[in-house]
């Protein structure tokens, strides 16, 4: 996969997430259900056998529709998040929540979850923007690995 | 104005200065309108940021914009190749990929050792700059300028560029087609044990190479099969190493050889004395003859059969008839469109400059 590639995947990911963001702290927000189905994709592939297909499909260089090939990448921080959330969160619970909300379609109908419940996913949806900001921005261009950065 | 936007806004200057330097170069107009609306975007977004996640998403956003304005500003659309352009609209052509609409850039790379292609490198930001161009992005290494013949290897990546317009029904056949062979593995003992999945990104990946290389060599003729072997010279053929991306190298090696030695066996006797002189470098090549690259050849085959209308290799008599147009040519020191002789002038086409030249 090419490097504009991942950016883009990358970029589309995390403003899906913003999005989805706006609309929980109640802000204008045009989070579509093509942003859910991305969200929800990238829950599923934490079943290997069902989300094997998609995630093959989605990792194909210059062929994939990035927008849904961004799923790939959300699946990546969401793990690699999951596994280092503070004690409060339940990890089953947030993943629960956060299917449920965009199964149900909760999101075009205004707020129709406890305020706790959507505290609880905006603070994770914070540390999934910050986790995905600290493992690609952070980093250096591969080009320039060989040069010594800051 | 927020600290927010007050910190974004030398990350959007730089950029902004980055596209006004592309437009003042001269690049076609429908460059520059996409320049336009990737500014307007950006200046947009820039003053819709409100704490620090939208900062942060934006920076996503302006990091890959980045990059794409730098993609751009290395195309030379002034300059390009006399015989690129040409050559790959007329594979378009040839193979059915709808151009209207469709624009090729080329980067003629003093960086790049290799060709390469980004197809539709649009697609990200259609949704959000809302433009109905497709641009594809070719990459010609420098060698070209000195080996006119290595400008068949363009045929391999007009492929990447024909299975990403058809990306639907390819994707749709090889996860069919890969599963159910995979799964045959699955019942029988010789394979317990052995993660499957794994290879099914990596053989997906395979199908598509072998594919290109296919739509090469359908294209370009035994001037593709050349200029691939020539490629693969110096590589390391005892290895035989499964890469994540491509195929085993001897394995394509043997399908260009192959090709070359069915080309040439009617033809006039320099041609195949020629091929049995490179030959001589393969001497060592084996196919690899692990199962699971047996499966993607397979499949790639499959689809061949079934979705691409163009199967059929060039005749001795077509090959001889391209020889015999530009072979007088070739003193003269110009791109041979045409045939200049007491007679009327014939117009040659790229495709049969490259095959007759090489």
């Amino acid at each position: 996969m090419s490097t504009l590639e991942a950016k883009a995947r990358n970029a589309f990911a995390v403003n899906t997430l913003n999005r989805l963001r706006h609309k929980l702290l109640g802000r204008d927000s045009n989070f579509s259900d093509k942003d859910a189905a991305v969200i929800l994709d990238s829950l599923e592939m934490k079943n290997k056998n069902e989300a094997d297909s998609k995630y093959v499909q989605y990792s194909l260089y210059g062929l994939a529709n990035h927008d849904r090939a961004a799923a790939v990448e959300l699946h990546d921080v969401i793990n690699n998040t999951l596994s280092t959330l503070p004690e409060e969160f339940d990890e089953n619970k947030i993943i629960d929540d956060l299917k449920n909300y965009l199964t149900n379609k909760n999101y075009s109908e205004g707020l129709l979850i406890s305020k706790t419940d959507n505290n609880h996913l905006i603070k994770f949806i914070n540390y999934l923007i910050d986790n995905f900001y600290s493992l690609n921005m952070l980093q250096t261009d591969l080009e320039f690995t060989q040069f010594k950065g800051l | 104005m927020n600290f927010y936007q007050e910190h974004a806004y030398s990350f959007v200057d730089s950029l902004i200065y980055k596209i006004n330097n592309l437009k003042q170069k001269n690049i076609p107009e429908y460059l520059k309108r996409i320049c336009d609306k990737i500014a307007k975007k950006i200046i947009l977004n820039r003053d819709e940021i409100d704490d620090d996640k939208d900062y942060k998403s934006f920076r996503f956003s302006l990091y890959y914009l980045n990059q794409l304005i730098d993609i751009f500003s290395k195309t030379t659309p002034d300059v390009s190749s006399t015989w690129a352009l040409p050559l790959i609209r007329e594979c378009y052509y040839r193979i059915g990929i709808e151009i209207q609409n469709r624009n090729i850039l080329i980067i003629h790379s003093t960086d790049s050792k290799s060709y390469a292609v980004h197809p539709d490198i649009l697609a990200d930001i259609n949704q959000d700059i809302d433009t109905e161009f497709v641009i594809d992005i070719f990459i010609i290494p420098s060698e070209a300028k000195y080996d006119i013949a290595s400008i068949s290897l363009t045929g391999h990546e007009v492929g990447h560029v024909f299975l990403n317009s058809k990306k639907d029904i390819f994707l749709e056949f090889i996860r069919v087609n890969l599963s159910t062979e995979l799964n045959k593995f699955y019942t029988g003992d010789l394979f317990q044990g052995v993660d499957v999945d794994a290879y099914k990104k990596i053989l997906s990946a395979h199908i598509e190479e072998y594919l290109c290389d296919y739509i090469g060599r359908i294209l370009l003729g035994p001037a593709f099969d050349f200029a691939f072997l020539k490629l693969f010279c110096n590589s390391e053929h005892e290895t035989n190493k499964i890469s994540v991306t491509h195929p085993p190298v001897n394995n394509r090696i043997n399908y260009s050889i192959d090709s070359l030695s069915d080309t040439v066996k009617y033809s006039n006797g320099n041609l195949e004395k020629a091929l049995k002189e490179l030959a001589k470098n393969f001497i060592a090549v084996k196919s690899s003859v692990n199962p699971f690259i047996k499966i993607a050849e397979d499949i790639a085959k499959r689809f061949i059969s079934e979705h691409l209308n163009l199967t059929k290799n060039l005749t001795t008599a077509e090959l001889n008839n391209i020889i015999n147009l530009v072979f007088f040519e070739l003193d003269s020191f110009r791109p041979p469109f045409e045939t200049v002789s007491i007679n009327e002038p014939h117009l040659i086409n790229p495709i049969q400059i490259i095959i007759g030249a090489t």
